[in-house]
């Protein structure tokens, strides 16, 4: 579960972690679920100039690279702007899934072990 | 439990906070800002309780701290391996 | 090995989304039948006083607490040290509240398998 901002110093770390359980073999990671401010991760709005970290493009390869889902809990989500139905447009990155705390739930059931970042 | 722990022992009362819940069979990782322990008073409060105490040694250097026991350190890139070996973890951030 | 999860609360009500947000978890998490345990230390003991959060604008989130029961809720862990801090009495706006020191505190969250700080 992701609970920072993408904002905060932590988000490189975070996908740094998250790549180097994609990579090990050992591991088998089943999906990250964003929550509270972590859900700006997946906001298509964001703007991050171009010598600064490109965490949208980070999520972006991860999800295309090895089809890790990305759930977003869409009610944080909305709070913080993110939409999926606006004026009938997203401003959702298309490689998140819009998802509830249930979907959490049913992630939690399926994991033996739950990290937060 | 490993204590993975992501913030300054300045933001929020960690190190009381921190007092209340390690317990001495646990294990603290300091990663991110958390490497700010090795260069405070406030280590003393880890290394009373934890059993093992690592630190990111990349995230060391990049905030210019240098720190003498150099057993702690670890490699960034085995991180992801002992948050997976570790059988749960408690994350201390912001 | 049961799964069992443990939640922390460490922030006071009205800091940010926190509080509200991990007991939105907490409620989801209850109605799946995989009812967690609540932690309040530090000024997250807050969230557990009389108090008029409504006289601020925002949601009194005090009533749903008050429904945690419904929820299967039931283990709710209050940190002793966190209450003589703060020069708070042990009576809490819920029933059924729990106050141990930090030894219990800790051996009680031990028996978790995972655990989510707020």
């Amino acid at each position: 579960m992701i609970t920072s901002s993408p904002l905060s110093n932590l988000t490189a770390t975070s996908i740094a972690l998250v790549k180097q359980m994609l990579m090990d073999d050992n591991i088998k990671l089943i999906g990250v679920f964003f929550y509270q401010d972590g859900v700006l991760n997946a906001s298509a709005s964001l703007s991050i100039p171009a010598d600064e970290y490109q965490s949208v493009k980070q999520w972006q390869s991860i999800h295309c690279d090895y089809h890790l889902p990305l759930h977003l809990c869409i009610t944080a989500a909305e709070k913080r702007g993110l939409s999926d139905d606006w004026q009938d447009t997203s401003n959702i990155l298309p490689e998140f899934t819009v998802s509830g705390l249930g979907e959490f739930v049913s992630l939690y059931n399926s994991a033996d072990q739950l990290i937060q970042l | 439990m490993l204590h993975l722990i992501r913030q300054s022992p300045y933001q929020q009362d960690i190190s009381s906070e921190l007092s209340t819940l390690i317990s001495n069979d646990d294990d603290v990782l300091l990663i991110d800002d958390g490497v700010y322990f090795c260069q405070s008073l406030h280590f003393a409060i880890i290394q009373e309780k934890a059993k093992n105490i690592l630190i990111v040694d990349e995230h060391l250097q990049a905030r210019g701290i240098t720190f003498e026991k150099a057993d702690s350190l670890l490699p960034f890139a085995q991180i992801a391996e002992i948050l997976v070996q570790s059988e749960k973890t408690l994350t201390w951030q912001l | 090995m049961n799964k069992s999860i443990a939640i922390i609360n460490s922030k006071a009500p009205l800091n940010g989304a926190h509080a509200k947000e991990s007991l939105d978890l907490a409620l989801i998490l209850g109605s799946f039948e995989q009812a967690p345990s609540l932690f309040f230390i530090g000024d997250g003991v807050w969230q557990l006083t009389e108090q008029n959060i409504a006289m601020t604008g925002a949601k009194d989130f005090l009533k749903t607490m008050q429904a945690l029961s419904f929820y299967d809720i039931e283990n709710i862990y209050v940190c002793e040290h966190s209450l003589y801090q703060r020069n708070l009495p042990n009576n809490f706006a819920l029933d059924d509240v729990t106050v141990l020191n930090r030894t219990a505190l800790q051996n009680q969250l031990a028996k978790f398998t995972s655990v989510l700080k707020f």
